[in-house]
């Protein structure tokens, strides 16, 4: 018994040896420590999960964390992640990205994940700033900001990623904020449990280029009720308290992506009219029977 | 010979039925389809080219030409050069002949309609026309029946063998027909595959195990036909919601230990040059076909052209040596594909297949290629990844170091973007980047330096060399060939391997060429001037250079080789 208890990874046994790069208070320091929270719960070993990143600050996580990784390039994250889980779905395999990465540039493919309902887990850490460059406009700035490149104020209303990810067809929908591991900690652990696209929009402040978003710690409250079934109920909860409502608002089951493949499909296969290539792997087929 | 008509009379259909047959009754043969961009109602035809031995291009003037209708005629104009003596054979009910059609050519007005009429097929009287052409062609009967049952089914090709039957009866009492091919005798059960097909083809035997795509005329057809094999042999496909996705999954799946490909045309090509980048710079194995159109942007996107040569050997940013690979001819769309992905794994590089809508959509009549590889699924992961982190070796050469994930315990590997050290950390120091920027380009020269990827054709010893690549070799080929048959020698040259170059092999061959000539469907010259940039040239290289839409004939580049075509022809770049 005491020896288990020994042999044990603890949270901090999942940290690799490189030093972090992000600023002293940084939000994203709370999601590396509530990642190694839940990956500790879970008692995942290292070789079982795959963390998937694009560029920016956040997306410096697959570094900092034991086992394997794949530092993309912006916005492509979660087609790197699809095409990987696709092909190895013994993994876990977390996606860690920006709002930049999901809403931005990479909107396009956040919206595909969801809608296909790919087995990952989708971590956005949402600084509201395109802070790696910076300080310039992202799609989740407040309007009126001033930006590194809205000097007059932003023009540009926010997104609200929620309200997409339910929209697209996400089936496990979640706010929470990175100055809270522990309870983030929890979600991460069911989001990863879960199967099915999941999205963790994690509130992770960046104290250098928008030092104001601090006050949030005092604008946000938790929603403790259960996840719903019911989209707009979904919606609504996601919406209260000015889209400041942390929690779990949606999960439900519905069928893992596997592509095109033979884990399911849809009609058999057609009876081949063995012409063009259905005729020469005929044959290839019989000869390599013969030998 | 051509047919043609707009699109919708089933002329496409013909095409298909006359060459499975040929292929049936021990001929070879080639298929090409032009049409607009319209799935329906544009203009269609496609040319047709039987004989006794294999064929990569059309000839320079058809013995046949069949006319459906005369409205869209003009957009064949070009392409319908009327041998002397040559057969037109149209539906004798639609009017006067266009102006166009030269007047020795040999006009037969056959009643085709009346004939669909008269066993309910009016609308379209293509089989008819079938059971008619293989009476005048000499194909038998027996392997024509079979055809359209393969095609039609055990159900419905009771209407389909009336339809040709009648045709057929038709033309036996019509009695001046009759132009027998002479067919070959064989047992051997030959191929009938497109370009694309063939690189389908090429992926499955090599274990592909995953494709992503997005459709883009005219590579689909690569993704379609993986769509059917691809996950009974176990494999996964997606098709990509864009390019962007297509060659991340693809990375994605590579990086954990599939063989992965993605397909594509110039448009998609453009959007795949930033995931290529990451390819080189986290040393994931990669096929990237580019079957090339008519640009830029959308530009003609059911015709051929060769100008996505550069794009191919530098899109992407940064210095970025990857491979570049290009087929000319079907059974080479095959063997090249199985190339590269041994060469993706081997050294851990993105390859391009450079290919083309001239090849890739036109249909051929071949001997069994022989193919090795089968059942090698499981790619690098665990020949290559080992515990602990990643480690590229000092030998610049090495195509060794571990690149995968394998998911082996105590494995700590992360695929890195960004300029990193020998254990995969980001590492922006300048030392770093001279040793791994020189380490990423040298890493090909083993490739540079490998033997038979020149092909050589002609007379070795001619001091006049005609040089191509892609569709353009086929071309070569035959040129060649009908200049010795002219009584002038030239040395062919095809190049199949267009990055890293080949300078020292390529001069090797050129020896004894005082002129060099280059083709190319470029117009702004592209293969001119990426062979002088890598490679020594005799003195003297004179670029024929064209702009694409339709390929070269034999006869266009025989005409250019003669003193005074070139003084014309090569004014522009020399």
């Amino acid at each position: 018994m005491n020896k288990r208890i020994v042999s044990a990874r603890q949270a901090k046994d999942y940290l690799s040896t490189l030093k972090p790069i992000w600023c002293p208070g940084c939000g994203d320091f709370g999601v590396l420590n509530a990642l190694t929270m839940a990956f500790a719960r879970l008692a995942l070993k290292p070789e079982q999960y795959v963390i998937v990143s694009g560029i920016g600050c956040s997306s410096r996580m697959p570094g900092y964390l034991q086992g394997y990784g794949f530092h993309g390039i912006h916005g492509r994250a979660l087609p790197v992640a699809t095409g990987l889980k696709l092909v190895r779905s013994d993994l876990d395999v977390i996606v860690t990205i920006g709002d930049g990465d999901a809403y931005g540039i990479g909107g396009n493919h956040f919206l595909h994940a969801a809608r296909r309902n790919v087995d990952v887990t989708c971590v956005v850490m949402d600084n509201r700033i395109y802070a790696m460059t910076k300080g310039q406009l992202s799609p989740t700035t407040p309007l009126g900001d001033v930006t590194a490149t809205t000097q007059g104020g932003s023009v540009e209303p926010p997104l609200r990623p929620l309200l997409l990810a339910l929209a697209a067809g996400a089936t496990f929908v979640a706010r929470a904020c990175s100055w809270e591991p522990k309870r983030l900690a929890t979600l991460l652990a069911q989001g990863i449990r879960h199967r099915g696209f999941a999205v963790i929009e994690v509130l992770s402040p960046c104290v250098t280029f928008r030092p104001e978003d601090r006050t949030l710690r005092e604008r946000v409250v938790w929603h403790d009720r259960e996840p719903t079934h019911d989209l707009l109920e979904a919606m609504q909860a996601a919406l209260e308290g000015d889209g400041l409502t942390l929690g779990l608002f949606y999960q439900v089951g519905r069928p893992v992506f596997c592509g095109e493949s033979e884990v399911h499909r849809e009609v058999p296969m057609p009876k081949s009219p063995r012409r063009g290539l259905d005729a020469v792997l005929a044959a290839l087929g019989e000869s390599a029977a013969q030998d | 010979m051509a047919v043609f008509g707009s699109g919708g009379r089933g002329v496409m259909l013909l095409g298909d039925l006359l060459i499975e047959t040929a292929a049936a009754c021990g001929l070879y043969g080639l298929l090409t389809r032009t049409y607009g961009p319209e799935v329906r109602g544009g203009e269609s035809a496609c040319f047709l080219r039987l004989g006794s031995r294999p064929f990569e291009m059309m000839p320079d003037a058809l013995d046949l030409v069949v006319a459906f209708d005369w409205s869209n005629g003009e957009h064949f104009q070009q392409e319908l050069q009327f041998k002397p003596n040559g057969w037109l054979i149209y539906e004798e009910t639609v009017g006067d002949l266009p102006h166009w059609i030269p007047p020795e050519a040999v006009r037969c007005p056959v009643p085709w309609k009346r004939l669909a009429d008269e066993i309910g097929f009016g609308a379209r009287p293509n089989l008819v026309v079938f059971g008619a052409l293989c009476r005048l062609l000499g194909l038998e009967d027996e392997p024509a029946r079979a055809v359209m049952t393969a095609r039609f089914g055990e159900r419905d090709v009771e209407l389909a063998l009336r339809a040709f039957e009648h045709g057929a009866a038709w033309a036996q009492q019509a009695g001046k027909w009759g132009r027998r091919l002479p067919a070959v005798a064989t047992d051997v059960r030959r191929w009938v595959l497109t370009g694309n097909e063939a690189i389908a083809l090429g992926a499955l035997q090599a274990g592909c195990g995953f494709f992503s795509g997005y459709p883009i005329t005219p590579a689909t057809d690569i993704m379609e036909a993986l769509s059917r094999h691809l996950p009974e042999r176990g494999g996964v496909l997606v098709q990509a919601e864009d390019e962007l996705a297509a060659i991340n999954m693809a990375i994605g799946a590579s990086f954990a230990g599939k063989r992965a490909m993605t397909a594509t045309s110039g448009p998609g090509f453009s959007l795949m040059a930033e995931g290529l980048g990451l390819a080189l710079m986290a040393e994931v194995p990669l096929v990237v076909v580019d079957v090339q159109r008519v640009g830029p942007s959308t530009g003609i996107a059911t015709k051929t052209e060769q100008a996505d040569l550069w794009a191919a050997v530098a899109s992407s940013h940064g210095d970025n040596p990857r491979v570049v690979l290009a087929p000319s001819s079907v059974r080479g769309c095959a063997e090249l594909t199985v190339r590269a992905f041994d060469i993706a794994g081997a050294y851990r590089v993105p390859v391009v297949l450079l290919s083309d809508q001239f090849l890739g959509g036109r249909v051929e009549i071949l001997d069994p290629i022989p193919l090795e590889g089968m059942d090698r699924c499981e790619q690098t992961a665990d020949e290559h990844m080992e515990a602990g982190r990643r480690v590229h070796p000092s030998d610049p050469g090495g195509a060794d170091a571990p690149t995968a994930l394998s998911g082996r315990p105590g494995g700590d590997c992360v695929a890195e973007s960004l300029e990193h050290d020998s254990s995969g950390r980001p590492d922006s120091s300048f030392r770093t980047h001279q040793f791994q920027a020189r380490r990423r380009r040298e890493k090909l020269q083993a490739l540079a330096g490998e033997e038979g990827w020149i092909e050589c054709c002609g007379d070795a010893s001619a001091s006049v060399a005609l040089i191509a690549w892609g569709s353009t070799g086929g071309v070569v080929r035959e040129a060649v060939r009908a200049a010795e048959a002219q009584g002038t020698k030239v040395k062919g040259i095809i190049l199949h391997l267009l990055f890293p170059a080949q300078p020292e092999q390529l001069e090797r061959i050129l020896q004894g060429a005082e002129v060099l000539y280059v083709a190319e469907l470029s117009s702004m010259a592209q293969f001119f001037y990426y062979l002088r940039a890598f490679y020594r040239l005799p003195s003297r290289v004179v670029s024929l250079a064209r702009p694409g839409g339709i390929p070269y004939r034999a006869g266009e580049l025989v005409e250019a080789l003669t003193a005074t075509g070139a003084a014309i022809r090569g004014a522009q770049h020399e």
